[in-house]
């Protein structure tokens, strides 16, 4: 089973990215400010999805199948939910 | 409403939203609202902040072995689903029945955050450190209380599911999180313990945002030097959140919280 303080740190990582890009967001002015806003929403938004696709493997690999099957069901709402959104 | 402000707002709405399990949404939105911030443009604002908030408070909380992640996933099928319904049709509702919607919605959180009862699962001496975290296979774990360890099993899987539905909808039609809808069905309808849903919930609202703000940014509706103001503010107020969740008393949380969402719930409908 992988270590939950793996996926922890991880999520950590991406606490500090995230922050750091509001931060660049919010005070650089012109076209890289905005980068950094979008770069932070987009860090935002794919943190959870990751986080479902480590757990997803994680299950695999504890022979977890039917919680695997649940995780991938959520994988696809979620790209068919960025489907409808990028369409 | 100038930026200090709204620092300041997202940066409260976030601490209270994830100490609660309740996500930030539900009471940024109506603050912004209120302050004269169109619904269409607030709605977003607030899923940024409860995706901020989500991901802010999960290092700490996967630490403490709080999370279900397999109740989470299992759950929120059906919530992000409904979400991605709930944010297509949204553009379309009017800004005026968005008001009473989250009026509605307030009051609704209000009433449950106030009548939510205390603990259904109590320690068992057997169990040990050995124990915490999720059975694998099944919807139960056990989770650390003070000096004790608590097991639980989640139940009325199918009641749960469809509570999870609604609270997808009402996210993805009025920009709030439906965590205030998805702790209180986990608890009392699922009968997992409270800092478990509410631990559980924070980690599945990041993921019906992550959903609902992609229809959101491919509809024009997220200014970004606004939403990375929230972002920085919420992130900072999901650690203090996530903090205060495991030393302050979940019914006291409750009762301040249902407090302002009374008070929030009200004036939106008034003002609707």
């Amino acid at each position: 089973m992988n270590d939950l303080r793996v996926l922890a740190s991880i999520l950590r990582v991406g606490v500090v990215v995230a922050f750091a890009l509001a931060l660049a967001g919010t005070f650089v002015p012109g076209p890289v400010g905005i980068a950094a806003a979008v770069a932070c929403i987009a860090v935002l938004v794919t943190a959870p999805v990751l986080r479902v696709g480590w757990l997803t493997v994680d299950w695999i690999r504890d022979g977890d199948r039917w919680f695997a099957l649940l995780g991938g069901a959520l994988l696809l709402v979620l790209a068919t939910g960025a489907v409808v959104a990028l369409r | 409403m100038n930026p200090v402000e709204l620092a300041f707002a997202a940066l409260v709405t976030a601490t209270l939203g994830s100490l609660g399990g309740l996500g930030g949404a539900v009471l940024l939105v109506p603050v912004l609202v209120v302050a004269g911030v169109e619904p269409r443009l607030a709605a977003p604002l607030g899923l940024i902040s409860v995706a901020a908030g989500s991901l802010a408070a999960a290092p700490r909380q996967l630490t403490d072995r709080v999370v279900n992640h397999r109740i989470g996933v299992s759950l929120e099928i059906a919530a992000s689903a409904a979400a991605l319904v709930g944010a297509v049709v949204s553009g379309v509702v009017s800004e005026r029945l968005l008001s009473v919607v989250l009026g509605v919605v307030a009051l609704a959180a209000a009433v449950v955050g106030a009548r939510r009862k205390g603990m259904r699962n109590k320690p068992d001496p057997a169990l040990s450190a050995a124990d915490l975290g999720e059975r694998p296979g099944t919807l139960a774990g056990v989770y650390p209380l003070d000096d004790g360890f608590v097991p639980y099993q989640a139940k009325r899987v199918p009641l749960g599911l469809l509570g999870m539905g609604a609270a997808g909808l009402i996210a993805g039609l009025s920009g709030v999180s439906g965590g205030f809808i998805k702790t209180p069905v986990t608890t009392e309808v699922m009968h997992v313990p409270v800092k478990v849903a509410a631990a559980t919930t924070t980690f599945t609202v990041g993921i019906t945002s992550a959903v609902a703000l992609l229809v959101f940014a491919s509809q024009g509706r997220v200014v970004p030097s606004d939403a990375a103001l929230v972002a920085g503010a919420s992130l900072v107020g999901g650690v203090i959140g996530a903090r205060l969740q495991s030393v302050l008393s979940p019914p006291v949380v409750r009762l301040v919280l249902a407090g302002l969402l009374a008070v929030v719930g009200v004036v939106l409908l008034v003002r609707a």
